[in-house]
């Protein structure tokens, strides 16, 4: 992860800052008092702090009661996705904090990721430096202090104190999680690595990067399931089908056993129906003996009876003697009364025969009479009909007359109204003619001012090309005024050469520097003058003993006696810094009297007037060129417009001669100006528009104007149809009257013709009805007679029927007595032959032959039913078994049998065996899954001891920078600084804690930029390096450069030139500048940092 | 193959001579073997010995006893092969019938279907049998009644369509059914056959088909002889005296003699083996390549031995590179494990870190639950070490090598 940009707002002393970094080394440099370190609290505010901390209070402005904000955003590293995160933190108390958090995928458009509290959670996941969740129970209540807080963040006054502590001090774990992975690869063994490669491919073959099963085409698991998928489906399906099989089966083995019950069943009734048939046979033969007993005892009985019955016939034939002697006297009575009657009926039918001979004649006589007047009215209603239809004819005429005349008065009606229509639509399109001359007048007007306006326009522009280049001019003459570069100055190069030249004497010489302290103790009084490290002192007479210091050099002049040059150093260090000083002479001075610079400083500070003045030429020059361009954007343009003008100007004079024509006075030219302000600037469109739209109103009124003289025409034509119609039925009217001068209308005859019609209808109603009472008369006189006539018919009935039944009786009598006496006759004779002692023999025979047969087992039909019923039961139920049975046996012919039973075992036992291959394939990723998580588990674990995979680096480096003094560094298992090794004799403890403030300064540096490049997370080196001599320093400066190819370093110092060479500084109005192909950047933090305004 | 004599019979005295074979499974499958293919040509392929024995004996008709396709519609290559055999094999003096059995039996549609190319393909002298009162009279006077399975399931015994013999009947009479008869299990709806049809229906033999092993019905061979021939190719391993060909003769005085004669070129076998030294012994063996073998390996070998197991195991069953050792080899490894005693010791010279991953394994392995994918880890580890060329302990330093 990677810092890409910090703002901050009204944090600590700074009243704002804001400065974009680079992906390798940034210098961000800046004096004393600038607030520096405060950016790297910044920062660590950001990732560290919740906004609402007792630390935030730390972080509150100087001058202002406002709640110090801090922007940072971050980049994870490419292999992380290269995401892009932004903090934004609001620190205070209550409402004043606040935290968010978004999220980039382009580093341009964020999106909330979170917010409030849970920013804190992300950022740690984020960060994993071993910090406890801001929520949890180790949630820490200050600025979390983990052991990657210090290496990648350690404030400016810890810088040395990252060797006392270690990652066994981490609240959290993930601190040590996330360097034993970044550092596992160093501690992996080369046949583990092969070991570990071989199981991670074999897991990749069997599990996706999400660890789930592959499940694509190619993988080993789809191919077997879908093996396993069709064998299944065959197998199922095998499954049913011997499911339905065996039970067919099973249903026709069931059956087969009942059919064997049922036929046994079927045999045992059959045998029970012919025993009781035994049975009954036996009793149906006693029932005949019994029925022989009882037949020959009635025998006898029946000629008893017959000898009663004799006895009782004769008594009976005597009193029907006299019954017969009665009814002889009634039939005679009767045919007395019968002739009687016959007289009177003759009488009766006489008398109607005469009354229907009269009543005949009388309604002939009647019946011609009012035939007669019924003729009559009939005439009249004929002559009355021929003059209903004349009339009739008449009203039609006068009616069509009517209508004609009404038709004509609406036509005439409608023409008036298409009259006045017509007249409104001439005045409307007189109107709309006019609005559009106005609108015309005022587009005439628009685009003749339009012309004048671009005419104008021109003239002006071409004004200001001629001022543009004029101050253009202006400008190069005060450059080339300025553009004179002082004789003798040193290039930027060559003055960077002198630079380092100049550092690299200084250096030279203060290695030189061991320290001199010269005592002086004349015998006597001499005059001393000495030369302290290049500074001339005189002493005077020195009579007594006389000290002096000097680091490098003293010149000790005894006047008259002797001079005395001591010099501090080794003779090669020596040799090298005169070696350089004459360099310096060589080069420096001359390049200094060229320049008429007293020394290197001054000659910087003229190089850097120079400079200053080549910038402002350049500025000038470049403002000069802007001019110049403008005024050729003005030029084009106005050409341009000068063009459109040419053409306006051509208009312009047509348009004028329009207007003129539409507005020739002056007051309707005041008028139209006055309406054209009124419509503002979109003049032209609206103008446009209204034209448009009163051309559609003419024209619309044009039309209506054109459509009613249309309809007129056709109106007037239909009146003059119409007039023609009336005078044509009022002609046809008049031929029907004619003659009839004198006569009543047409309507008043047609109703005194339909009244007398009325009148012949009732009469002749009248009529009918009279020949119809006549009618009913005559038959009511013939009802009369008639019922007279019935009335002897029935007393003539009544006595025949009364002679009848005389004569019935009396044949009844006769007949009755008749069958007694036969009768009598009849019985007397077969008593006479009846055998009643043969009658007594039989008796006495059949209640022998019944006692003989013996007694026999009672046994009835319902008995001998019931058998027969099982029997036919017992029938049915074979026969349903033997159908079902046969059913049965088709659906066996169906089902899959032993055949299907055959083909399942073996698809069985393939699916079985696909199970178990797909069970082995689990079993063998499991087991490279297990392998593989034993391996990454193992390795973590040796890999907990970091100190090992980090010693080697750092000892390196170590070795390196102070020229193999020192040997092994001893890190622990938890990275603990435990020694150093490599010097004779001395436990490494000790050595570690002898080594002096810079050299612990440095070898903290080295394990904090080695463990930040083994994590690529960036680093922030606040005034690390205070206690280093230059040589060191430059050993840092080329390592640092190094270790910002693969890692961010952010290095913040008051020193620039410890990691910059003047060149490389921005150059004056730049903040920042980066160089060798912006691996390195550069901070002018005095032109980023606003710091808040000093008091008053 | 050497022909076994016939019985003593007079050689001038019989009547007639027939083939009898059944239960061929043309197009029959095996899904769970590898070499599935193999086995179905060898359905084929049998034919032609089946047909040759019939030339060899000068048999007067060959019968064929049901279940001759395993399904009642083939493939076309499947009963090409016959066809093709039929041609070159068949002679129009040696009748050859063809019965459906329940496995390929006669429905409308099926191969047995007049006008199904298979039966316009077939030469006359081959008879299908393809009607409930099918009869055939063979040379010497001799009289043929067939019935045919007309389902894959049935309760009727064939034999009661076959007329009895009348009382001044003396022909020789063959019948030909397939079912199982009353002491086969589930006879009741597979066909079943009386165990006296021969006797109650008068046949001097009666050929049936259904059980894959030759088998006479009762097995004390009362005449008249009722024969199972049995496959002639075995189709599973539990089947016995399959492979085989009845070759029946019938004299004067009708009575048959029944000579069974191996065709088969496969034999099936299932072997178990517990030690390696079993398994190296097994691989010895010369007879395997005509061999469809079940084999399963029970034993838990330390990792070299393991190696050693695993490699007889694949020469046996084959490589893309090297033919296998065994004809068809059905291999059952599930309780072939690793023995871990010993394995650290395989791992002392190597870092600490490898040795660190073994006792995690092997603790992994005491969990029950975890053992098998913990063994099988374990032997990732050992062979994925040794492919490294690091330098595992010999195999001497290792656990002697302990059998299960």
């Amino acid at each position: 992860m990677r810092l890409v940009r910090l703002e901050l707002l009204g944090f600590q002393g700074i009243e704002h800052a804001a400065l974009t970094l680079g992906p390798g080394l940034n210098v961000l440099y800046g004096p004393n008092d600038l607030g520096k370190s405060t950016l790297a609290t910044a920062i660590r505010a950001a990732l560290l702090v919740p906004p609402g901390a007792a630390e935030a209070r730390h972080f509150v402005p100087w001058h202002r009661d406002e709640a110090p904000r801090v922007r940072l955003e971050l980049q994870d590293a490419p292999h992380d996705a290269g995401r892009y995160w932004q903090v934004r933190k609001s620190f205070g108390e209550g409402s004043r904090a606040s935290a968010e958090l978004l999220s980039s995928k382009d580093g341009r458009d964020f999106t909330l990721d979170t917010k409030g509290r849970e920013v804190e959670d992300q950022l740690r996941k984020l960060l994993r430096w071993g910090v406890p969740a801001a929520s949890g129970k180790h949630a820490p209540r200050k600025l979390p202090e983990t052991f990657l807080a210090r290496v990648l963040l350690a404030p400016q006054t810890e810088v040395g104190e990252i060797l006392e502590h270690s990652l066994g001090s981490d609240p959290d774990e993930t601190g040590k999680l996330r360097l034993t992975e970044a550092l596992a690869a160093l501690a992996q063994d080369p046949t583990f690595k092969h070991v570990l490669t071989v199981a991670q491919s074999a897991v990749a073959r069997y599990f996706s990067p999400t660890g789930g099963r592959r499940r694509g085409k190619e993988s080993p698991f789809t191919r077997l399931a879908e093996d396993v998928r069709r064998l299944k489906e065959d197998y199922d399906q095998l499954r049913r089908q011997d499911a339905e099989s065996r039970a067919t089966e099973a249903t026709v083995i069931e059956l087969q056993k009942q059919q064997g019950a049922r036929r046994q069943r079927e045999q045992e009734a059959t045998q029970a129906l012919e025993r009781a048939e035994e049975r009954r046979l036996r009793a149906s033969a006693r029932a005949v003996l019994e029925g022989q007993v009882v037949s020959a005892r009635a025998e006898l009985d029946a000629i008893d009876a017959r000898g009663a019955e004799v006895q009782t016939a004769a008594s009976a034939l005597a009193g029907l003697e006299a019954e017969r002697a009665a009814a002889l006297h009634d039939a005679a009575a009767a045919a007395a009364r019968l002739e009687q009657a016959g007289e009177a009926l003759r009488r009766a039918e006489d008398v109607d025969r005469r009354a229907a001979e009269a009543a005949t004649h009388e309604l002939a006589l009647e019946r011609a009479r009012l035939e007669g007047e019924l003729g009559g009215l009939r005439v009249q209603e004929l002559v009355l009909g021929a003059k209903r239809v004349e009339v009739e004819r008449r009203v039609t005429a006068e009616q069509a007359c009517e209508a004609a005349q009404a038709t004509l008065d609406a036509r005439l009606a409608e023409r008036a109204a298409l009259g006045t229509e017509q007249a409104q639509a001439t005045t409307a399109a007189s109107e709309a003619e006019r609005d559009l001359g106005a609108i015309l007048a005022l587009m005439a007007y628009g685009k003749w001012r339009a012309a004048t306006q671009v005419a104008e326009r021109v003239g002006k522009e071409r004004d200001e090309v001629a001022r543009l280049r004029a101050a253009a001019t202006e400008l190069d003459a005060q450059a080339t005024q300025l553009d004179v570069t002082p004789a003798g100055l040193p290039s930027g190069e060559e003055l960077a050469g002198l630079r380092s030249l100049w550092r690299d004497l200084d250096r030279a010489e203060a290695a030189l520097g061991g320290g001199l302290s010269i005592t002086v103790r004349p015998t006597a009084a001499i005059t001393l003058v000495s030369t302290l490290d290049g500074v001339r002192v005189g002493h005077g007479s020195v009579g007594g003993a006389l000290t002096l210091e000097a680091q490098r050099t003293a010149l000790l002049d005894l006047r008259d006696l002797a001079g005395i040059e001591i010099r501090a150093g080794a003779p090669e260090q020596r040799a090298a810094a005169r070696a350089l000083r004459e360099r310096w002479e060589a080069e420096g001075g001359p390049a200094l009297a060229r320049a008429g610079a007293a020394d290197l400083p001054a000659l910087e500070r003229t190089h850097e007037a120079a400079q200053l003045v080549r910038t402002q030429v350049d500025r000038l020059r470049g403002e000069a060129r802007a001019q110049r361009e403008r005024a050729a954007q003005r030029e084009a343009s106005a050409a341009a417009l000068s063009e459109s003008a040419e053409s306006a100007s051509l208009a312009v004079a047509r348009r004028k001669a329009e207007l003129d024509t539409r507005a020739p006075e002056a007051h309707a030219l005041e008028a139209l100006a006055r309406r054209f302000a009124e419509l503002g600037p979109a003049w032209e469109s609206a103008l446009e528009r209204s034209e448009g739209a009163q051309r559609r109103a003419l024209d619309g009124a044009l039309d209506r104007r054109r459509a009613a003289e249309h309809q007129l025409g056709a109106a007037t034509a239909r009146c003059e149809d119409a007039a023609a119609q009336v005078d044509a039925r009022r002609a046809a009217l008049g031929g029907l009257a004619a003659g009839q001068e004198n006569a009543p209308p047409a309507r008043v005859a047609l109703t005194e013709i339909e009244a007398q019609l009325a009148e012949i209808a009732a009469s002749r109603a009248r009529l009918e009805g009279a020949a119809e009472a006549l009618d009913r008369g005559s038959q009511a006189r013939r009802a009369i007679v008639a019922a007279e006539l019935a009335g002897a018919r029935t007393e003539h009935t009544a006595a025949h029927a009364g002679a009848q039944e005389a004569e019935r009786r009396r044949d009844h009598a006769l007949a009755t007595e008749a069958a007694a006496a036969g009768r009598l006759a009849l019985l007397r004779a077969q008593l006479a032959g009846l055998d009643r002692d043969g009658a007594e023999a039989r008796v006495t025979a059949s209640e022998h032959a019944l006692r003989d047969f013996g007694p026999a087992a009672p046994i009835s039909d319902a008995d001998v039913a019931a058998a027969a019923d099982a029997l036919r039961d017992a029938e049915r139920a074979r026969a349903e078994v033997e159908g079902a049975l046969q059913r049965a046996d088709g659906g066996l012919q169906k089902v899959g049998g032993a055949a299907g039973r055959e083909a399942l075992a073996r698809v069985k036992d393939a699916y079985e065996g696909a199970i178990e291959r797909e069970r082995e394939l689990g079993l063998e990723a499991e087991s490279w899954s297990l392998l593989r998580d034993v391996l990454r588990e193992v390795e973590n674990e040796e890999g907990t001891h970091l100190g090992r995979a980090l010693a080697g680096p750092i000892t390196a480096r170590l070795r390196d920078l102070t020229g193999g003094r020192y040997g092994e560094v001893a890190l622990g298992p938890a990275l603990e600084t435990q020694g150093l090794h490599g010097i004779a004799g001395a436990p490494a403890e000790s050595v570690l804690d002898a080594l002096s403030v810079g050299t612990k300064d440095q070898l903290a540096t080295l394990l904090r930029i080695t463990i930040a490049q083994e994590l690529r997370a960036a680093i922030v080196l606040d005034d690390h390096l205070v206690h280093t001599d230059p040589a060191r320093l430059a050993w840092f400066r080329r390592t640092l450069r190094e270790a910002a190819a693969t890692t961010q370093v952010i290095v913040i110092t008051c020193r620039p030139e410890d990691y910059l060479t003047a060149e490389e500084l921005p150059r004056a109005g730049e903040t920042s500048r980066d160089l060798a192909g912006g691996a390195v950047r550069a901070v002018d933090l005095g032109r980023t940092i606003q710091r808040w305004p000093a008091r008053a | 193959m050497t022909p076994t004599p016939l019985p003593p019979l007079m050689e001038d005295d019989i009547v007639l001579r027939f083939l009898h074979t059944a239960d061929w499974h043309l197009g029959r499958r095996f899904p769970r073997l590898r070499d599935e293919g193999r086995l179905a040509l060898a359905r084929s392929e049998v034919l032609d010995r089946v047909f040759g024995a019939a030339e060899r004996h000068d048999v007067h008709a060959v019968l064929c006893a049901g279940d001759l396709f395993d399904e009642p519609n083939p493939l076309p290559e499947c009963w090409q092969s016959l066809v093709t055999c039929l041609a070159r094999r068949g002679s129009a003096k040696r009748p050859v019938v063809l019965l459906p059995g329940d496995h390929d039996p006669l429905l409308p549609d099926s191969i047995w279907a007049r006008g199904q190319p298979f039966r316009e393909a077939l030469p006359p002298w081959v008879h299908v049998v393809d009607r409930e009162d099918f009869v055939l009279t063979l040379p010497g006077g001799a009289v043929l009644y067939a019935v045919p399975c007309t389902s894959r399931a049935g309760q009727r015994d064939p034999t009661l369509s076959i007329p009895k013999r009348a009382t001044d009947d003396a022909r020789v009479r063959i019948g030909l059914v397939h079912g199982s008869t009353f002491d086969l299990e589930g006879c009741q709806t597979a066909f079943p056959i009386a165990r006296d049809a021969a006797i109650e229906r008068g046949l001097d033999y009666l050929a049936i088909g259904d059980t894959h092993g030759f088998r006479f019905v009762p097995a004390d061979r009362a005449a008249p002889p009722t024969v199972y021939p049995g496959a002639p190719e075995p189709t599973d391993f539990d089947e016995r005296e399959a492979g085989n060909v009845a070759v029946v003769a019938i004299n004067r005085q009708r009575r048959a003699t029944v000579q069974q004669e191996r065709v088969a070129y496969w034999t099936w076998e299932e072997h178990d083996v517990r030690t390696l030294d079993q398994l190296r012994a097994l691989e010895g063996r010369g007879d395997l390549a005509n061999r469809v073998l079940r084999l399963r390996v029970d034993m838990a070998l330390p990792a070299p031995d393991l190696d050693a197991a695993d490699a007889i195991l694949q020469r046996l069953g084959g490589t893309l590179a090297n033919p296998p050792r065994v004809g068809v080899l059905d291999l059952d490894r599930e309780r072939l494990r690793l023995d871990s005693d010993g394995l650290e010791a395989l791992f002392a010279e190597l870092p600490e870190v490898l040795r660190a991953a073994v006792r995690r394994l092997k603790a992994e392995e005491a969990k029950p639950e975890r053992a098998a994918v913990a063994r099988q880890a374990l032997l990732h580890l050992y062979r994925a070490t040794r492919a490294s060329g690091a330098a595992l302990a010999s195999d001497a330093t290792a656990a002697p090598t302990r059998d299960a």
